[in-house]
């Protein structure tokens, strides 16, 4: 379960910015119980099931989206790549507008638990180097380092982290190439704290909403061997008056039941007849479901894009309602419809938007003031009226007038 | 130095309602001279004053 995603000068990141997911416990912003669950343990007693990040075109987004994949790769894949001008690492690029950020390190952490532990485990990226790298762990009540590495140099806690030992000699990493992190090696070997990182790390899924055909032959390898899926996918299709679905060759092929005029009559074709949001919505089932399953944390770029606002909501609301196990969905969205206190909290909502220095910053609904006693239930037009920042770069329409 | 403890770049408790939302209020102001302008077009520009839904409405005669 993710805690929070933070990034310091990289991309369009200058300062450190965060995307939390802890659940606020303020009175009127309490609501929506099924939008978080609760974690045993921890300081964080309540996790959000999901957020949703909105911003004008080129506010950083995707670039948050992008630093989350980075940060992936560099774990997951850096240990195995021979060549060391494909590391991952080499990959990272710092805030380009400020010269001294460029002779800075790029900065990603993450806070999540694994296993009922809190992990809080960081990476400094500079020139394709690893230059830091850090682990804690807050096995009772208070965060207790499990290895802080600086370059070459590591210091590690002997008795909470003992699989580092075989991998450290004279306080330096061994058989660990520059551009790797030392956690990335010491799960090769199994250890317990290293496992668990890169088994949330592994857990991470990350997709785009425009490219749907990406994920369309999952959907479809799901369906023939999850049966529980399919009845699940068929549940959630009779909605939209589709009865049943199955695989002929490599293509989905729908069964549809008219409702009125000849009862009972039952069409099959393609699906790719079908219209662009349904295809999308059957294909997104696949990754969601995978994601609940596994309790994965399902990043998803544009979200929304072909769905009507309607769809959108409603998939939140089976999300919010049938996963129980810890997944979590962070989406970059533009749908200002879902600003809606009827299916989301306040603190699920997030903005990004570039300050007067062109750095991307990220803060939440949830830290503007709402003088009224209760909450409005609909946000989206005042964040279209600019109450809230993060809105497109025209500000007037004479702008665009005079461009044409 | 190796071994300094490494600050959480996501610092404290998340913080709720330390911002303030940027008010944007639409006044719509309406100036009208009787002995040049038509009554109709004074009603026909309130109207249309409205249908901009502002937070104030001005009307200077």
């Amino acid at each position: 379960m993710l805690v929070s995603f933070s990034v310091e000068n990289i991309l369009s990141f200058k300062g450190s910015q965060a995307l939390r997911m802890e659940a606020v416990s303020s009175g009127k912003d309490d609501i929506n119980p099924l939008n978080t669950f609760n974690v045993l343990g921890g300081d964080h007693t309540r996790l959000l099931k999901s957020a949703l990040m909105f911003g004008a075109n080129a506010s950083g987004k995707s670039n948050f989206i992008h630093a989350m994949a980075m940060f992936k790769d560099i774990v997951l894949r850096s240990q195995t790549v021979l060549e060391e001008r494909e590391s991952p690492a080499r990959q990272v690029t710092p805030f380009l507008l400020a010269k001294e950020s460029t002779q800075q390190p790029s900065a990603m952490e993450v806070v999540f638990y694994e296993d009922g532990i809190l992990y809080r485990y960081g990476l400094e990226v500079q020139a394709g180097r690893v230059s830091g790298e850090w682990l804690y762990y807050t096995p009772k009540a208070r965060e207790t380092m499990l290895f802080v590495r600086e370059g070459q140099e590591v210091e590690y806690n002997k008795q909470g982290f003992p699989e580092a030992a075989p991998f450290v000699k004279g306080g330096k990493v061994q058989q660990t190439r520059e551009s790797v992190p030392f956690v990335s090696l010491l799960a090769t070997y199994n250890g317990t704290h290293s496992q668990n990182l890169v088994s949330w790390v592994n857990r991470l899924a990350i997709i785009s909403g425009t490219r749907e055909q990406g994920y369309m032959g999952f959907t479809i390898e799901l369906m023939k061997k999850d049966a529980e899926f399919k009845a699940w996918l068929l549940k959630v299709l009779s909605h939209f008056q589709i009865a049943n679905l199955d695989v002929v060759e490599v293509e989905l092929v729908v069964t549809k039941t008219v409702a009125g005029g000849q009862e009972g009559l039952s069409v099959q074709f393609p699906l790719a007849f079908e219209s662009e949001g349904t295809k999308k919505l059957i294909h997104l089932l696949g990754p969601i479901y995978d994601s609940i399953q596994n309790k994965r944390v399902l990043v998803i770029d544009e979200l929304e894009a072909k769905f009507h606002s309607l769809l959108t909501r409603y998939l939140f609301h089976i999300y919010h309602q049938k996963n129980e196990t810890g997944s979590q969905i962070i989406a970059a969205a533009h749908d200002t419809s879902l600003m809606d206190t009827q299916y989301f909290r306040r603190d699920q909502i997030w903005f990004v938007d570039k300050n007067e220095h062109g750095s991307s910053e990220i803060y939440s609904l949830v830290e503007f003031k709402e003088r009224a006693r209760q909450l409005k239930q609909q946000y989206g037009e005042d964040y279209l009226a600019g109450a809230f920042g993060a809105i497109s770069l025209f500000e007037k329409f004479d702008q665009i007038d005079e461009m044409m | 130095m190796v071994g300094k403890k490494r600050s959480p770049l996501a610092k404290g408790s998340r913080a709720v309602e330390t911002r303030e939302p940027k008010v944007i209020e639409k006044i719509c102001v309406l100036f009208s001279f009787k002995h040049l302008v038509d009554m109709d077009d004074v009603g026909q520009s309130l109207t249309q004053c409205h249908q901009l839904k502002p937070q104030k409405s001005i009307m200077i005669l």
